[in-house]
């Protein structure tokens, strides 16, 4: 581990949270919880904006109002994503701060809201129910979800290394 | 009886498998994440619209055979991945109280969605546009949405009352 993270773990083992997150049993396994289902939310609802985009599933709206119903549920779901992991890494800081695949994971975040940004914007513009999908859409789409399922399985087996 | 079949499963060639590959368990846990995840995203954008708090202009009836395919094949997975992972240590899960918990919970989901089709269901053409949602559909998505927060809930306690991680 560099300098500056060694500072920083050793910071973070002084906090309360940190205190908390070690000794309340419930805490760990609560936050958890949480993550899991936040994962459901972002991941579910790029499966959705996706799938519409391939023209698989729900063509009663267009991929304007699916985006109209689905984008809240990815931007407040990454927000409690972030703060239920920063939970986590207050917990044990060395453990995650310290672990490469924790630090591929959030280089593919980086990556995720590279594309989301731009997924997001031309699905806004995409307001006929019958209008065919740019193929920029297509692909932006089922990148965003290869990257979210390479970022859950770092997320597991950061557990394992 | 049952102690016979749980130490044949686990001392089956799948059983010892998943307990002796140190790959084996991580890897089929990230396809379980991943399955449940699904499952749980999907069945909450039906939940919320019989619930009547998104997707109003969106027919029920419509929009649940849209998300139904994708779900139904992410449930399989998760079930066919969960089946791994208790072949791994089938006696520990076994006798674990929050695995019955959410054995129990996933069977009374079904039992939830089976009167939702069978009973609810039977007079939606009079609700399944944009009129109001009657009182058992709303019932059905509430409780859906309770009980698939709490089979992760479970499942993620399952964890921390059989081993480290």
């Amino acid at each position: 581990m560099t300098a500056p993270i060694n500072s920083l773990v050793g910071w973070l083992e002084q906090t309360r949270v940190h205190q908390f997150m070690q000794t309340a049993e419930w805490a760990v396994p609560a936050v958890q919880t949480v993550h899991i289902l936040a994962i459901a939310a972002v991941f579910a609802s790029s499966l959705v904006l996706s799938g519409r985009a391939l023209q698989l599933v729900g063509r009663d709206w267009s991929l304007a109002q699916w985006g109209k119903r689905l984008n809240g549920w990815i931007g407040w779901g990454l927000i409690v994503l972030l703060v239920s992991g920063v939970l986590m890494i207050c917990g044990e800081p060395g453990r995650s701060l310290g672990n490469s695949l924790f630090r591929l994971k959030m280089m593919l975040l980086l990556v995720a809201i590279a594309l989301l940004i731009p997924f997001a914007r031309r699905i806004g513009r995409l307001r006929e129910a019958a209008q065919p999908t740019p193929a920029s859409v297509r692909i932006l789409g089922a990148s965003l979800m290869l990257v979210w399922l390479a970022m859950i399985t770092c997320g597991r087996w950061i557990a394992y290394t | 009886m049952i102690s016979n079949v749980l130490d044949a499963l686990s001392a089956s060639p799948v059983g010892e498998y998943m307990a002796i590959n140190p790959l084996a368990f991580p890897a089929v846990e990230t396809v379980h994440v991943i399955a449940i995840t699904t499952v749980i995203g999907l069945i909450a954008i039906v939940d919320l619209r019989l619930l009547g708090l998104a997707a109003r202009s969106y027919s029920i009836t419509r929009l649940s055979s849209a998300m139904l395919p994708a779900t139904w094949i992410a449930f399989v997975l998760a079930l066919m991945t969960g089946a791994l992972l208790f072949a791994s240590q089938p006696a520990t899960y076994f006798d674990n109280t929050a695995f019955r918990l959410k054995i129990a919970l996933i069977l009374l989901a079904g039992v939830n969605m089976l009167v939702f089709h069978r009973l609810t269901m039977r007079n939606i053409a009079s609700w399944d546009g944009a009129g109001s949602i009657p009182f058992a559909a709303r019932a059905a998505g509430g409780l859906s949405l309770i009980i698939w927060i709490l089979v992760v809930a479970f499942g993620r306690w399952i964890g921390f009352t059989t081993s480290p991680f």
